[in-house]
C-alpha cells in the first residue's frame, strides 16, 4: 500500500487527481506528535508575525483546553501576560529593560529604501505580511509596535517581547534568564505557568479596565477576549467585586511612556499604562516595622524573616511564602533596596543592619546591674562579658528601655552561651499584627586571637573578638533639663594582641542623634606604653541613652541602666570645711542632724562600671576608683570624709590645656592607703593663697568634684537642688582679695553644676564650732565668755563670744604645723617625730603584712614633708584594713605614752592659753567660763590629758588665767574638746543663724606683744615697724617660760604628765638658746611673705614665733639626746 | 612473638599428643591385665583365680598400680603381678621413647611459659613506659601550641611596632598592603608528629609560673605554661612532686611595667620591696627569692617567706 506523505488526514488520493488547498479543518487534522505539551518554543517561522499568530493561537488553544496547564500553549500565554506585566511595571525595571518603538511607517520605509539589499528584501517580506494580513492581525490599524530590550543580557540586543495588535501582548520565544524579575512569588518568563486569574490583582484590573478601553475588542481580539470572559469566572469574589466597582481606575492610571519622555505606548491606540507606585500598597504589609518610637519616615521599612516563617502574613501581594528567606545582608542603602521575592523598589531591613558582625568580648562579666547584659549568665565555658551587638539603626524605631521587654511572651534580645565558647544573639523585632521577626546570629571563637575577626555576613556568620576594656560613668542617672547635662566617663583599654588599635565613643540621644563632638571634650590621663593601659577622659555635655564602643574591628554597644528617680522635695544644707591639710564636708536633709558626706553601698548611681567592682583585681579596672571615684565613700569603707585635700594627675600634664575634673585629674581618695602608679603625681597643700596659675587650677579641679558629688547626692537622694544651701568656710588670715577670689570660684562651680537658685553663704572657719556647741550641745555664751579654739594644721584661730555673739578675734600661725611640720627652713631629716616613729610604724605594719600602707607611708616619706608623713601616721587610726584586721595602730596613743617628747605638747597647750589670757586681758574681757577646741590639731591636747573630764588641761587653763590675770580667786573653766575636733567646723557651718553677718575684721585684735595691742580701734601698726616689737616679744615670751617653770612648782609635771626634770631643764637652756634666733627668723619669714605689702598692718603676734621655730628641733634633740 | 605462639601451640599439641598417647596405653594395659588375668585363671588354683578375680573386679582400674604396690597381698598375688609387669614391659618398647618426649616437651612447655611471662611483663613495662611518653609528648605538644601563640603574638607585636615606625610608608602603600594578606600569622613547622617523640628523654618539669597571690598569700594561676602578658612569678621546684618552691619575679618588659605601676595589686602579697615603686624605672630586682608551698593543692606563700625586691 502506498504510503501519503502528509501531515494531516483525509481522503487519500490516488494519481493525479485535483487537491484542496490546506484549510483550518486540514490544518487542526495535524497530530501533533508532542501533543501540545512540547516545551520547547515553536520557532520554525523566526518572524514576529508568526509570533503574532502562534501567541493569537495560544491564546484561544488556552481558552479552550481551560486556564490551567502546562501545554506550550499555556507557556505563550503565560509569558505575554509576563510581558504585559514587565510593561505594567516598567518604572521597577527601569533599569533593566527599555521600551523601543518600531514605526510601521517610518522604519518600514527606511528598510526598504535602505541601500543594503538585504535590508530591502526584508522591508519589502514585511510589507507585504502586513498588508496580505492586516485584516486577520489588525495590521491595518497597527500604527506601531513597542517592544522591550532587555539590557542586561549578553547581546546587544535582547528582545524579551513585545505588543501585539492581536493579543495585547507578545514574546519573542527567546530563552533569557532574567535577574529579579518577580512579582510576588511568581518569576516572570520561567518555566512555571501562572494564568492571569492568578496573577496580581493591580495587574487583573489592570487589564480588565484596559479592555474596556479597547473598542470592538470582541472582534479584533476575540481570542484574548475569550480568555477574559474565563479568567473572570475563575476570579476570587473580592477581586471580582474590584472589577465591578473599577470606575476610573484605567483613567487614574498614568500612561507608559518611552524613557520617561513624550513618547506614550499604544495599542490599536489605546494607550497603556503603568502601575501606580507600589509603596502605598507595600506600607500596608504586615512586615511593616513596628517601632517604639514615632519616625518620620514616610515608608516605614519591612523586617522580612531569614529563616522559614509560617505566620502565614501578607507581604506585597500575597502572603509570605515560609519557605522564603530574606538575604541576611543587602548592601543597598537601605531606600534604594529591592524587595526579595517581590521585585518592588521599597526599603526593608535584614539582620545584619541589626546585628554587628563582630561581638566584643570583655575579659570579666559586664555588670547588669549598670549595664544591660543581654541577660547573658556566665557559665562553665564562658566566664566573660558582651557588649551588646546592635547597630544605632535598632534605636532608630526602638527604645533602650524596651531592649529587656518581651514580646510575644519572649524577650526582645538574648545573648545566650553555646558550647564551646560560642555566642547566639537572638533578635526579636516587632511587625504588624502583633508579630515579630526573629533574626539569630551565632558569633564564633576566632580561629586565631590575633587574626583579625573574620566573618560573612551574607551568610550570617559572625566572630568574637576579646577587648580588655572598662567603662566608667559618673553620674550614674539622666540629667534635669533645667540643670548643666555633664558626664564623666573614663574608657579603659589593656588589649594585649591588638595593642595599638583606635577606640572611641560615640553617644546617642533619646533621639539616636549622635552627640555632636562639640560637647564632647576628650583628655588622656594614662598611656599604655607607661601603665600597660590606656585611659580616655571624655566630659560629655549631653544627656544620652547609650554608647557606642567602636575600634578599628568592630562595634558594639553599652545601654546603661540610668537612674530614674532624680530629684524630689528635701532641703539638702552642705556645709564645706575646706581645710590645708584636710577637707571635710557634712550635710543635712531637711534640717535634721549632720552627717558626713557619705556614698553609702545603697547609692549606687553616683558612679557605675561596666566590669563590677567585684571583679577589680587588674590594674587597669582598679584605675577607675583613682580617676573618678570609689563606689563607696563612707565611716567602715576604706575611703571617707574628712578627706586629705589633694589631687593626682600624670606628672606630664600640660596646665596651659585644658584639664578636667575627673577627666585628668581627681582627688586621690586612696592617698595614704595605697599605692600609686609611677607616673601619677599627688599634689597635697592646695593653699587658697597660692600665687601660681596652676595651683589655681588644681584647687578649682579640687573643688568642682567635690561639687559634683554634692550634687550626686541631692539629686540621687530625693533632693532639689533649687532648695540646697551651700555654707562653705574659709580661715580668717585670708586676705580679702583673696577671699573675694575664692568667693567667685564657689560661686562659679556651684551654680555651673546646681543652678542659678542655690544658696551660696561664707563663714568663717574660726567662728562655726560656737554653733555647734551653741545648737547641738545647748551650750551658749551668755554671763561669762565662752573662747573657741580652732587649732588647725597652719593656722589657730581664736573667738570670744559673750552673750551668744563675737566679740574679739584674733588669728596666729601657731597649730599642728609648729609642732610636726618642717618650720624655718627645717626638713623630713631631722624631724624628731618622723625619725622616732617612721621604722616603729612601719615596722609594725610589716609585722602586720600590710606592706601596701606601709609602701604608702613610704611614698608620702618620699616626698620629704613631715607635715605629710604626720598625717599619714594619724590616718592609721581610722585606717579601714587595719580596723577590719583588729590591727591597733594609733600614733596619737604612741604620743600618749612617749614621756620624752610630752613637754612639747605641754608647752604648745599652756602658750596657747597664755597668749589667749593675755589677749582677753588686753581688751578687759573676763575670765571665760569655758574654753572649746576644734580643728584636726586640737586632738594634740589629748596628749597631755585624755580623760574624759579633761582635769590637767582644766587646771592648766585656771592656772594660766590666775597668773596673767593675777588673781588668787577661784575660778572655774569648762574645757570643751570633742573626740572628731575636725568634724565640728563643718557640722557648726550648718548651724550659723541665717542673719550671722560678722565681719570679721570689726572685731580682729592682734596681741602683736603682751603689752602692744592692734586693733581697729587705734591706729595700726605695720609690718615696717616690726623689728621695733622684738624686744618687747622676747620680753612676753620669757615671761610665759617663767610662768612654764614656775607652773611646774605649782602643777608637777612630773607627777602630772611624767616629764622628767632633765628634760625640763634641757627644754628650758634650749628654749632660751634659740629664742632670738627664732624670733628674727620668724619674722623675717613673715617679711618675704608680705614681700611688697609692707606697710599692711601687723595681723599676728610675735609671741609665738620664738616656739614655731624651736619645737620642731627640740623634738629631734630631745630624740637624739635619748639616744645618747 | 607469633614465632613464639606457634611454637608454644605446637608443642602443647605435641604435649597433650603424648599424654593422650599415656593415657590410652595405661587404658590397654588395663584391658590386657583383665585378659592376663583370665589366662593365669587357665594355670593356678580356681582359688587363687577368683580372689584374684574378685580383688580384679572389685577395684577400680586406676587402683591397678596400687594393687601392684600392695606387699600385704598374698606371694601369688606378688608374683603374678611381677610378671604381668614384665609382661607389659616387654609388650610396650615405645613407651620410654614417650616419657621422654612427654617430659621435654613438658620442659620446653614449661622454659616458653617462662619466657612468655616475662615477655607480657616486659610488655606491660613497655606499655606503661609509652603512655608515659605519650603524656609527655601531649605536654610537648601543648608547650609547643602555646610557644607557637605567644611566637605568633610576639610577631604581632613586632608587625604592629614595625607598622608604627613605616606609618608614613603605609599610607602610601596602603591600597598595595590591602590586597596582601599578611593579617594572618604565618604557619610555624613546630608539628610534634615530625619528631620522634620516643627519643625525648622522660624529663619532668620543675619550672612552674603563676600570677598574682591573694590576701591569704595564694597564687593564682599556678601552670607549667607562661602566658607573656599574666605570669609574674617563676617557681623553681626540685622536682615535679616537690611541695615548695623558690618564687621569683619574671623579667619581662610587659609585666614589668604592668606590677610596678600596682604594686599592691600584683606584688606586695608575696613580696615585701626594699624600697618604693616610684623608684622603677626598668628592673625589679628578685634580692631574695620567695618560697611558696603547695598545700592541699594551692601554692601558697606565708608571711615569712615573701620574697625581697628592688625596684630600680
Amino acid at each position: 500500500m502506498a504510503y501519503n506523505f502528509r501531515f494531516h488526514n483525509g481522503k487519500d488520493i490516488k494519481g493525479w487527481e485535483e487537491s484542496n488547498p490546506l484549510n483550518e479543518v486540514a490544518i487542526k487534522a495535524i497530530e501533533d506528535p508532542n501533543g501540545a505539551h512540547s516545551s520547547r518554543e515553536i520557532t520554525s517561522i523566526p518572524s514576529p508575525f508568526a509570533r503574532i499568530d502562534l501567541v493569537k493561537t495560544a491564546f484561544k488553544e488556552v481558552t479552550n483546553i481551560g486556564l490551567d496547564g502546562n501545554t506550550i500553549y499555556h507557556k505563550m500565554v503565560s509569558d505575554a501576560l509576563d510581558i504585559g506585566q514587565i510593561f505594567f511595571e516598567a518604572d521597577k525595571y527601569a533599569d533593566k529593560i527599555e521600551i523601543i518603538s518600531w514605526d510601521r511607517k517610518a522604519d518600514l520605509n527606511k528598510l526598504i529604501n535602505s541601500s543594503n539589499p538585504n535590508h530591502r528584501m526584508l522591508g519589502e517580506s514585511l510589507r507585504l505580511y502586513l498588508e496580505q494580513d492586516q485584516a486577520t492581525y489588525n495590521f491595518d490599524v497597527l500604527r506601531k509596535l513597542y517592544l522591550i530590550n532587555y539590557k542586561e543580557g549578553d547581546n546587544p540586543i535582547n528582545i524579551l517581547g513585545g505588543t501585539s495588535p492581536s493579543t495585547l501582548f507578545f514574546t519573542s520565544a527567546n530563552k533569557y534568564v532574567l535577574n529579579d524579575f518577580q512579582i510576588g512569588d511568581d518569576i516572570l518568563l520561567d518555566d512555571e505557568y501562572k494564568p492571569l486569574y492568578q496573577r496580581d490583582t493591580e495587574y487583573i484590573k489592570y487589564l480588565f479596565s484596559l479592555r474596556e478601553n479597547i473598542p470592538g475588542i470582541s472582534s479584533k481580539m476575540s481570542e484574548l477576549n475569550d480568555y477574559f470572559d474565563l479568567t473572570y469566572k475563575n476570579l476570587d469574589l473580592h477581586v471580582k467585586n474590584q472589577l465591578k466597582d473599577i470606575g476610573n481606575y484605567y483613567k487614574n492610571l498614568s500612561s507608559l511612556n518611552i524613557a520617561g519622555g513624550g513618547e506614550i505606548v499604544e495599542v490599536l491606540g489605546i494607550n497603556l499604562k503603568k502601575a501606580s507606585g507600589k509603596q502605598d500598597l507595600i506600607r500596608n504589609s504586615d512586615f511593616v516595622i513596628r517601632p517604639d518610637k514615632v519616625t518620620k519616615e514616610e515608608y516605614q521599612p519591612l523586617v522580612l524573616p531569614n529563616n522559614i516563617f509560617n505566620a502565614g502574613l501578607n507581604y506585597v501581594t500575597g502572603t509570605w511564602n515560609p519557605n522564603s528567606k530574606a538575604p541576611n545582608y543587602d548592601p543597598n542603602n537601605i531606600d534604594q533596596r529591592i524587595l526579595p521575592q517581590d521585585g518592588n523598589k521599597y526599603p526593608y531591613l535584614t539582620i545584619s543592619d541589626f546585628l554587628e558582625p563582630v561581638i566584643i568580648r570583655t575579659e570579666f562579666p559586664i555588670d547588669g546591674n549598670y549595664f544591660f547584659d543581654g541577660s547573658f549568665r556566665p557559665n562553665q565555658d564562658i566566664q566573660n562579658g558582651f557588649l551588646i551587638p546592635l547597630k544605632p539603626l535598632y534605636f532608630k524605631y526602638f527604645s533602650v528601655d524596651n531592649l529587656d521587654k518581651n514580646i510575644n511572651g519572649e524577650k526582645r534580645f538574648e545573648l545566650k552561651p553555646l558550647s564551646g565558647g560560642y555566642i547566639e544573639v537572638i533578635l526579636r523585632i516587632p511587625i504588624q499584627k502583633d508579630h515579630h521577626i526573629t533574626f539569630r546570629r551565632t558569633y564564633n571563637n576566632p580561629v586565631n586571637q590575633a587574626h583579625k575577626p573574620e566573618f560573612n555576613e551574607k551568610a550570617n556568620k559572625g566572630t568574637i573578638i576579646e577587648n580588655r576594656i572598662n567603662v566608667g560613668i559618673t553620674p550614674f542617672y539622666k540629667f534635669p533639663e533645667d540643670i548643666k547635662q555633664e558626664y564623666n566617663i573614663a574608657l579603659y583599654e589593656a588589649d594585649i594582641v591588638f595593642d595599638d588599635i583606635n577606640y572611641k565613643l560615640n553617644y546617642f540621644d533619646a533621639e539616636n542623634n549622635a552627640v555632636p563632638s562639640e560637647k564632647i571634650q576628650k583628655v588622656q590621663r594614662r598611656f599604655k606604653d607607661e601603665e600597660t593601659y590606656n585611659m580616655f577622659g571624655e566630659v560629655v555635655q549631653n544627656n544620652f541613652d547609650y554608647i557606642q564602643l567602636k575600634h578599628d574591628f568592630a562595634s558594639g554597644i553599652l545601654v546603661p541602666k540610668f537612674f530614674k528617680k532624680i530629684g524630689g522635695t528635701s532641703k539638702f544644707d552642705f556645709s564645706i570645711d575646706f581645710g590645708t591639710t584636710n577637707t571635710h564636708i557634712e550635710y543635712s536633709i531637711d534640717n535634721g542632724n549632720p552627717q558626713p558626706l557619705q556614698i553609702e553601698k545603697k547609692e549606687k548611681y553616683h558612679i557605675g562600671s561596666l566590669i563590677p567592682f567585684k571583679e577589680f583585681k587588674e590594674s587597669y579596672l582598679t584605675a577607675l576608683r583613682d580617676d573618678l571615684f570609689p563606689e563607696e565613700i563612707h565611716s567602715k569603707s576604706k575611703y571617707q570624709f574628712p578627706q586629705r585635700t589633694a589631687v593626682t594627675y600624670h606628672k606630664k600634664t600640660n596646665f596651659s590645656k585644658p584639664v578636667f575634673s575627673l577627666g585628668n585629674i581627681s582627688i586621690p581618695f586612696k592617698y595614704e592607703k595605697e599605692s600609686f602608679a609611677i607616673h601619677s603625681k599627688i599634689q597635697t597643700n592646695l593653699k587658697w593663697n597660692s600665687k601660681t596659675e596652676e595651683n589655681q587650677i588644681l584647687l578649682t579641679s579640687f573643688f568642682e568634684e567635690l561639687v559634683k558629688i554634692i550634687r550626686n547626692k541631692i539629686l540621687s537622694n530625693g533632693g532639689v537642688l533649687n532648695n540646697t544651701q551651700i555654707t562653705w568656710s574659709y580661715p580668717a588670715s585670708m586676705l580679702k582679695y583673696q577671699l573675694s577670689q575664692m568667693e567667685s570660684d564657689w560661686h562659679d562651680l556651684i551654680q555651673k553644676y546646681l543652678g542659678d537658685k542655690v544658696s551660696i553663704r561664707k563663714v568663717c572657719e574660726s567662728l562655726t564650732p560656737y554653733y555647734y556647741y551653741y545648737k547641738f550641745e545647748g551650750i551658749p555664751a551668755m554671763e561669762k565668755p565662752l573662747v573657741s579654739i580652732d587649732i588647725g594644721g597652719g593656722t589657730s584661730d581664736v573667738a570670744v563670744y559673750k552673750e551668744e555673739a563675737p566679740i574679739l578675734f584674733s588669728s596666729y600661725k601657731f597649730a599642728g604645723d609648729a609642732i610636726f611640720g618642717d618650720n624655718f627652713n627645717r626638713n623630713i631629716n631631722i624631724n624628731g617625730f618622723v625619725n622616732k616613729y617612721y621604722s616603729k610604724i612601719s615596722e609594725k605594719l610589716e609585722e602586720n603584712d600590710q606592706r601596701v600602707l606601709t609602701e604608702a607611708i613610704s611614698r608620702i616619706k618620699d616626698n620629704e614633708s613631715s607635715h605629710d608623713v604626720i598625717n599619714a601616721f594619724f590616718s592609721l587610726k581610722d585606717n579601714k584594713s587595719l580596723n577590719d584586721k583588729n590591727i591597733d595602730i594609733d600614733f596619737l596613743k604612741f604620743l600618749k605614752t612617749d614621756k620624752e617628747f610630752k613637754i612639747i605638747f605641754l608647752l604648745f597647750y599652756t602658750s596657747q592659753l597664755y597668749h589667749v589670757s593675755h589677749l582677753l586681758k588686753s581688751k578687759n574681757i573676763p575670765i571665760p567660763g569655758i574654753i572649746s577646741f576644734s580643728g584636726t590639731a586640737s586632738k594634740l591636747l589629748t596628749i597631755i590629758d585624755s580623760s574624759i573630764k579633761h582635769d590637767n588641761l582644766m587646771r592648766l587653763a585656771i592656772e594660766t588665767f590666775k597668773y596673767v590675770f593675777n588673781t588668787n580667786e577661784n575660778i572655774e573653766i569648762d574645757i570643751k574638746l570633742p573626740s572628731s575636733p575636725k568634724e565640728i567646723s563643718s557640722k557648726g557651718g550648718l548651724s550659723v543663724p541665717e542673719n550671722q553677718n560678722i565681719n570679721l575684721n570689726e572685731i580682729k585684735e592682734t596681741l602683736i606683744s603682751n603689752s602692744h595691742l592692734q586693733s581697729n580701734e587705734k591706729n595700726k601698726i605695720s609690718y615696717k615697724e616690726i623689728k621695733d616689737f622684738e624686744g618687747a616679744a622676747i620680753e612676753s615670751f620669757d615671761d610665759f617660760l617663767q610662768f612654764f617653770l614656775t607652773l611646774n612648782k605649782s602643777y608637777p609635771f612630773r607627777d602630772n604628765f611624767g616629764i622628767e626634770k632633765s628634760s625640763l631643764d634641757f627644754t628650758e637652756s634650749f628654749l632660751n638658746k634659740k629664742k632670738v634666733n627664732a624670733l628674727k627668723t620668724g619674722i623675717k619669714n613673715k617679711l618675704n611673705e608680705m614681700s611688697d605689702k609692707s606697710d599692711e598692718e601687723i595681723n599676728e603676734t610675735l609671741f609665738f614665733y620664738p616656739l614655731v621655730g624651736t619645737l620642731g628641733e627640740l623634738a629631734f634633740e630631745l630624740e637624739k639626746n635619748k639616744k645618747v | 612473638m607469633i614465632y613464639m605462639k606457634a611454637t608454644f601451640l605446637f608443642l602443647v599439641l605435641v604435649l597433650s599428643i603424648s599424654c593422650n598417647r599415656n593415657t590410652n596405653e595405661e587404658a590397654g594395659f588395663e584391658v590386657q591385665q583383665i585378659a592376663t588375668n583370665e589366662s593365669i585363671v587357665n594355670n593356678e588354683t580356681k582359688k587363687a583365680n577368683d580372689n584374684l578375680v574378685k580383688s580384679t573386679k572389685n577395684d577400680s582400674t586406676e587402683k591397678v598400680n596400687n594393687q601392684r604396690q600392695n606387699k600385704t597381698k598374698g606371694q601369688t598375688h606378688q608374683q603374678s603381678d611381677k610378671k604381668i609387669y614384665n609382661e607389659d614391659k616387654s609388650k610396650n618398647p615405645l613407651w620410654n621413647w614417650w616419657m621422654i618426649i612427654g617430659l621435654s616437651s613438658l620442659t620446653l612447655n614449661l622454659f616458653f611459659i617462662f619466657r612468655l611471662v616475662k615477655s607480657s611483663f616486659k610488655k606491660e613495662e613497655l606499655r606503661s613506659q609509652l603512655n608515659e611518653l605519650k603524656n609527655e609528648q601531649k605536654d610537648l605538644k601543648f608547650k609547643i601550641l602555646n610557644l607557637e601563640s605567644e611566637n605568633n603574638k610576639l610577631k604581632d607585636n613586632k608587625k604592629t611596632k614595625i607598622s608604627k615606625i613605616n606609618a608614613p610608608k603605609k599610607d602610601l602603600q596602603s591600597e598595595k598592603k590591602q590586597n596582601l594578606d599578611d593579617e594572618k600569622s604565618p604557619e610555624i613547622s613546630l608539628s610534634v608528629e615530625n619528631s620522634n617523640s620516643t627519643n625525648i628523654p622522660a624529663k619532668k618539669p620543675t619550672t612552674l609560673y603563676a600570677e598574682k597571690a591573694d590576701d591569704s598569700g595564694v597564687f593564682s594561676q599556678v601552670s607549667e605554661v607562661k602566658d607573656e602578658y599574666k605570669s609574674i612569678f617563676k617557681f623553681s621546684l626540685k622536682n615535679m612532686s616537690a611541695d615548695t618552691a623558690y618564687f621569683e619575679i619574671l623579667n619581662s618588659e610587659y609585666i614589668l611595667k604592668m606590677v610596678a605601676n600596682s604594686p599592691d595589686i600584683y606584688l606586695y602579697m608575696s613580696c615585701k620591696p626594699e624600697n618604693s615603686n616610684q623608684n622603677f624605672t626598668s628592673e625589679i630586682v628578685t634580692k631574695q627569692k620567695g618560697i611558696a608551698e603547695n598545700i592541699d593543692g594551692q601554692w601558697r606563700v606565708k608571711k615569712g617567706n615573701k620574697a625581697i625586691i628592688k625596684f630600680q
